[in-house]
């Protein structure tokens, strides 16, 4: 609650393991509230998130990121004064540890693990598309590239669920196309996706399951065809008719 | 690898050549308070430069450790060859202590905590006169090696200078190192790091705790090399100056580091002769390189000079920095103290 609006309101929806779930409904929904829920950023007034049957609701982020919950940012949260391939081997965090006396003298096969961080980090750098970028400074690099970065940077935490918020915000139609494959790929692989997403044509091509919120309440869940027809949801997006206009001519 | 090679042999070479041009012992002294100092700057950019935490209080461990190890060699006849190191130890172990409860605290709040703890240590020093010597302080004797004693202009710059190195490579070390790229992470975005798994909270004591330890070699160091100590060593402006050696120099730059440590601690002795408008002088000049060199001399310099070749690559590290924290313009109007 933020000053005693409920930003998100008995909300209740499962997600099921490997498949890729979307979060729609319009702005001001509740949909990155609900992701900062998730990933443990706020924590919710009441009510449970069940992780493999454990309640995690309240744990601290870092603690989300160890059982295996990673995310991307709607805005961006990218390390600006360090390199693209160092934004994404922070991502391997939890492989390397923080050890600053390891970092300082190098031993217990430290050089070998970062070499080994370094490689998966080129690996998705390339799945995701900007293993050109990999030297250059983040703030000198473009949006689309920061967008992708933020993916390969979730992705290095070895996930197996994966929240990301709006990843085609800004992006041109062909990256959009390299993104939705890009997405279909880390399901493959076995990490389950939560996308939030406006790009209504995405969602629809791309999702097993679409949840929607309007004002932080949910009014449909399940699969494409079922959510496209549900009234609710013509209601919110497209709006209630008022007046039924018949013409005779 | 071999560029590091390279950094740390030049480092080692210009140390070497320095003494032939140093004209006599007043500008050794200078030399050797500056190598000292940077070892210091160089564990305080740990903290600031690398973990974006503004400290203004390290001075607290240099003088900690420099009365730690004068008290245990004047009182309790211990050699200085085994003070230092048990001076450092202890401010380790104390800095831990404090780090525990003060790092809980954001941005403003833990750099004033800081600055209350340079200012208490201070308050001990001035009136625990029986083991400090109170506002005189303390004499100290030079350290020895058996019956090698570091007791000349030329062994003390080689002591300080073997230090110097080894600091400089470590700081090296870990900056590149998996703890290193988690410290930045935390400086840049503080959401992004906890959101791969990043114990800030953890790794913000480990930062404070470690440039701790750099500040109390320093420090111990110190004690045995000017055979004096004062309260004054974790004074306010002291504090003050041993931050504002960092920001100069460059957040984030080792490099940077030494180089903020050599002018601030060379200016004031070059701007001597002006007397009453040292001071004045001295600012204006720190303003001057903040206004025309905001991310510090170090890492200014090579982003305009990556401008200009407009050659990228895994091996430019700093760069001129959108959004950067809000510390920022404060620090920028400190540092014009």
């Amino acid at each position: 609650m933020f000053g005693g609006l409920r930003a998100v309101n008995d909300v209740s929806f499962s997600i099921a393991e490997g498949a890729i779930h979307s979060l729609i409904g319009p702005n001001g929904a509740g949909k990155t509230t609900l992701f900062n829920l998730i990933t443990g950023l706020y924590v919710p007034t009441s009510g449970e998130i069940l992780f493999d049957g454990n309640n995690v609701a309240g744990t601290a982020p870092e603690k989300l990121a160890r059982l295996g919950i990673s995310r991307s940012f709607q805005n961006l949260q990218v390390c600006m004064r360090m390199t693209v391939m160092d934004n994404v081997m922070v991502g391997s965090h939890l492989a390397l540890g923080d050890s600053i006396l390891q970092g300082m003298f190098r031993f217990g096969g430290a050089r070998r693990k970062d070499e080994a961080a370094e490689q998966e980090a080129r690996r998705l750098m390339r799945f995701v598309g900007i293993d050109d970028f990999a030297g250059v400074m983040a703030s000198d690099a473009p949006f689309g590239i920061l967008k992708r970065l933020e993916i390969a940077r979730a992705m290095a935490t070895n996930p197996r669920l994966l929240l990301l918020d709006e990843p085609a915000a800004g992006l041109n139609q062909t990256e959009k196309v390299a993104l939705e494959t890009l997405i279909r790929d880390i399901a493959k692989s076995g990490t389950t996706v939560v996308v939030v997403e406006h790009d209504m044509k995405m969602v629809m091509s791309l999702s097993d399951h679409i949840v929607v919120l309007v004002n932080g309440a949910k009014v449909a869940d399940g699969g494409v065809g079922e959510v496209r027809s549900n009234p609710d949801v013509i209601a919110a997006y497209l709006g209630v008719p008022v007046a039924k206009v018949t013409v005779d001519a | 690898m071999t560029r590091r090679l390279v950094d740390i042999a030049l480092l080692a070479g210009i140390l070497a050549v320095v003494p032939l041009f140093v004209p006599n012992s007043y500008i050794f002294d200078v030399v050797i308070r500056i190598g000292l100092t940077a070892v210091a700057v160089i564990g305080l950019n740990i903290l600031m430069g690398l973990a974006g935490q503004i400290s203004i209080g390290h001075a607290a461990f240099v003088a900690g450790a420099a009365y730690t190890s004068a008290i245990l060699t004047s009182i309790f006849d211990w050699p200085a060859l085994a003070s230092i190191p048990a001076a450092v130890v202890a401010m380790t172990a104390l800095a831990f202590l404090l780090a525990v409860p003060m790092l809980r605290l954001n941005g403003h709040a833990l750099t004033i905590a800081t600055l209350g703890l340079g200012l208490i240590l201070q308050i001990v020093l001035v009136n625990e006169v029986k083991w400090t010597g109170g506002p005189d302080g303390l004499t100290t004797t030079p350290l020895s090696f058996g019956s090698f004693a570091i007791n000349t202009d030329l062994r003390s710059y080689a002591l300080v200078s073997v230090v110097l190195v080894v600091t400089v490579v470590l700081s090296q070390n870990l900056e590149r190192s998996a703890a290193g790229r988690a410290l930045r992470a935390l400086r840049d975005s503080e959401i992004a790091a906890c959101a791969v798994g990043i114990d800030t909270y953890r790794l913000k004591v480990r930062a404070f705790v470690a440039s701790a330890a750099f500040a109390a070699l320093s420090g111990a160091l110190t004690a045995h090399y000017s055979g004096f100590i004062t309260p004054d060593m974790t004074g306010f402006l002291r504090n003050v100056e041993l931050a504002t050696m960092v920001v100069v120099g460059g957040r984030g730059s080792t490099v940077g580091a030494i180089l903020g440590a050599a002018l601030l601690t060379a200016l004031p002795q070059l701007l001597g002769g002006l007397a009453d408008y040292e001071m004045v002088v001295f600012g204006l000049i720190l303003m001057g390189t903040m206004i025309i060199l905001p991310d510090g001399i170090v890492p200014s310099l090579s982003a305009k000079w990556r401008g200009l070749t407009a050659k990228r690559g895994p091996g430019v590290k700093t760069s001129a920095a959108p959004g950067q924290e809000t510390h920022e313009s404060v620090w920028r109007l400190e540092s014009g103290k």
